[in-house]
């Protein structure tokens, strides 16, 4: 059965548009993000293991550019991707 | 505030002002509402939106202190400005220049492959110089 994020980022995949930023923040922390503040409404995800994986998301009540949910999909294909040759790895 | 972080946020914000390229392009919400967006190329990651041009950039400029100073904290490369000259986008067809009233930045509209993104209308690149004149068409 689908976790509540693996549903969050097949939503991101069929539609970049609609997304509000608490929708995106909670997209990145189901995949492992830590969220840290940023100036002006604005926070800064990026992953613990893969540090250099990083972006913006801006915390106002509007909606999100599309931008933003296609770069959150692509950021955790690549952690997903990472995890999986870290995986194989070992 | 502490020493080390005063120190960090002094240095990302000297690091900050080396004059990143900056590409804008154009979105629209589901509203129907025309929605600006700003990003350093270099500084993969860091993207401000705005309800206007300047509101964009206003963001962009607010974020690229932070997205800075959080790669130093983290111990990470801040990766430099791309040189000068450079150019990104994928580009076989001319560059165009666009009049702005925005001092000191220098606009070209940039023929991209992600500008073709969903609702996704215009990309445009600034690059900050230090003098405003116009590029060739």
């Amino acid at each position: 059965m689908p976790s509540n994020a693996d549903k969050l980022l097949s939503k991101a995949r069929q539609s970049k548009a609609g997304w509000m930023p608490d929708d995106l923040l909670m997209l990145y922390k189901g995949f492992g993000f830590m969220i840290r503040d940023a100036s002006g409404s604005h926070k800064l995800v990026s992953h613990p293991r893969f540090p250099a994986i990083r972006a913006i998301v801006p915390v106002h009540p509007k909606e999100l550019g599309k931008k933003y949910v296609a770069d959150a999909v692509k950021n955790i294909d690549l952690v997903l991707k990472l995890e999986k040759e870290a995986r194989e790895d070992e | 505030m502490n020493e080390r972080h005063a120190q960090l946020w002094a240095k990302a914000q000297e690091l900050a002002g080396r004059g990143y390229a900056t590409i804008i392009s154009n979105d629209t919400l589901s509203s129907g509402e025309t929605i600006y967006l700003a990003e350093h190329p270099e500084l993969v990651g860091c993207l401000a939106q705005g309800h206007s041009v300047e509101d964009a950039l206003q963001n962009l400029q607010m974020i690229t202190v932070d997205f800075i100073y959080y790669l130093l904290e983290d111990g990470l490369d801040v990766p430099d400005p791309a040189a000068s000259e450079t150019v990104t986008g994928s580009s076989s067809v001319p560059l165009k220049t666009v009049q702005l009233t925005i001092p000191l930045l220098s606009v070209q509209e940039v023929p991209d492959e992600s500008s073709l993104d969903e609702g996704s209308d215009t990309k445009m690149q600034f690059r900050q110089v230090h003098d405003t004149h116009s590029l060739p068409a």
